[in-house]
């Protein structure tokens, strides 16, 4: 369960308050991090600027039965902005977003609540871009992180694990992974695959 | 970002509605009394305005400044009737309607972006 402040008990439990409690969504894609607020004017709040613009955040729900709880975040996609810089990387998946709650009234730097998910999946259409927020899950990571392949080299061609010299790479600008390839360019002793591995 | 522009028109007839709206939460107790609090940090406005008989040399620059701005699609600077600058928008339809050879009567609404 949650737990507020006491300031922030104090100031929920009031009658009449000119406070408002406001949703900060900082989500990093790329190089560029988003620093949204769910309001009217933008906001300054621990130093930085958090724009306004329009998202809605579904209800968050704590579910007993072992599942990894997931919530959907609607971001306004009328200017198209968040937009161009989702299809810059891919779809923004696998990103770090941390959901924030503040009061207005509060002058506590810390907020009242900060929940931080993974974006899961992402889609929009020409009003919303929506994104399924999720925890971290572990079970979702390969491991280990390279596979074993007997005639396959993974590494990226001239890249600094392949090593291969520029004059080679002009020679032959194109490999297609293959021990055989490999040991054409001269560069056998660092193929990356397995050559000697039992084939099942 | 806001555009400038409000084309150089006569300025609307004497009554300007203009409405600030609430943006109060409010949640009714059994016992009658409620539970309030802001949604929002600013409370934003809305101007009704209404040209009893513009020139049609004005209200041609009105519909190009209208065009402009794609309707209600750009912001732009304003002038309230106190000489008070806000962004802007088009909230809506512009109505204009004939009322001689060289007037119209003409309203529409402006929202604080």
């Amino acid at each position: 369960m949650k737990t507020l402040s006491t300031a922030a008990l104090i100031e929920k439990n009031k009658l009449a308050t000119d406070g408002a409690w406001l949703f900060l969504l900082e989500i990093t894609i790329g190089a560029t991090t988003l620093k949204l607020v769910a309001n009217n004017e933008d906001i300054l709040w621990n130093g930085d600027t958090w724009q306004a613009f329009p998202f809605e955040v579904d209800t968050i729900g704590e579910a007993g039965k072992g599942e990894i709880p997931a919530i959907g975040v609607k971001v306004s996609n009328v200017t198209g902005e968040v937009q161009s810089i989702l299809e810059a990387n891919d779809g923004a998946n696998g990103v770090p977003v941390i959901l924030r709650v503040i009061s207005t009234n509060a002058t506590a730097t810390t907020p009242e609540l900060e929940l931080s998910f993974v974006v899961e999946s992402s889609n929009y259409d020409e009003q919303w871009i929506t994104f399924r927020l999720t925890g971290a899950n572990c079970l979702t990571r390969r491991v280990p992180r390279r596979r074993y392949l007997k005639n396959f080299c993974p590494f990226t061609y001239g890249g600094i694990e392949c090593g291969l010299p520029a004059a080679v790479l002009i020679t032959y600008p194109t490999c297609n992974r293959t021990s055989a390839n490999c040991t054409e360019r001269g560069n056998a002793a660092r193929f990356g695959g397995f050559p000697w591995m039992p084939q099942l | 970002m806001s555009m400038s522009g409000w084309p150089t028109i006569q300025k609307p007839s004497i009554s300007m509605p203009t409405k600030v709206k609430d943006n109060s939460l409010s949640s009714p107790l059994t016992n009658g009394m409620k539970i309030t609090r802001a949604k929002h940090t600013r409370q934003l406005r809305e101007w009704s305005l209404k040209w009893n008989a513009m020139p049609d040399t004005d209200l041609v620059q009105l519909l190009s400044w209208y065009a402009t701005c794609a309707g209600g699609a750009a912001s732009f600077s304003w002038l309230d009737e106190f000489g008070n600058s806000y962004t802007v928008r088009f909230s809506g339809d512009i109505d204009h309607e004939s009322v001689s050879a060289t007037h119209s009567q003409v309203s529409l609404k402006l929202e604080e972006a």
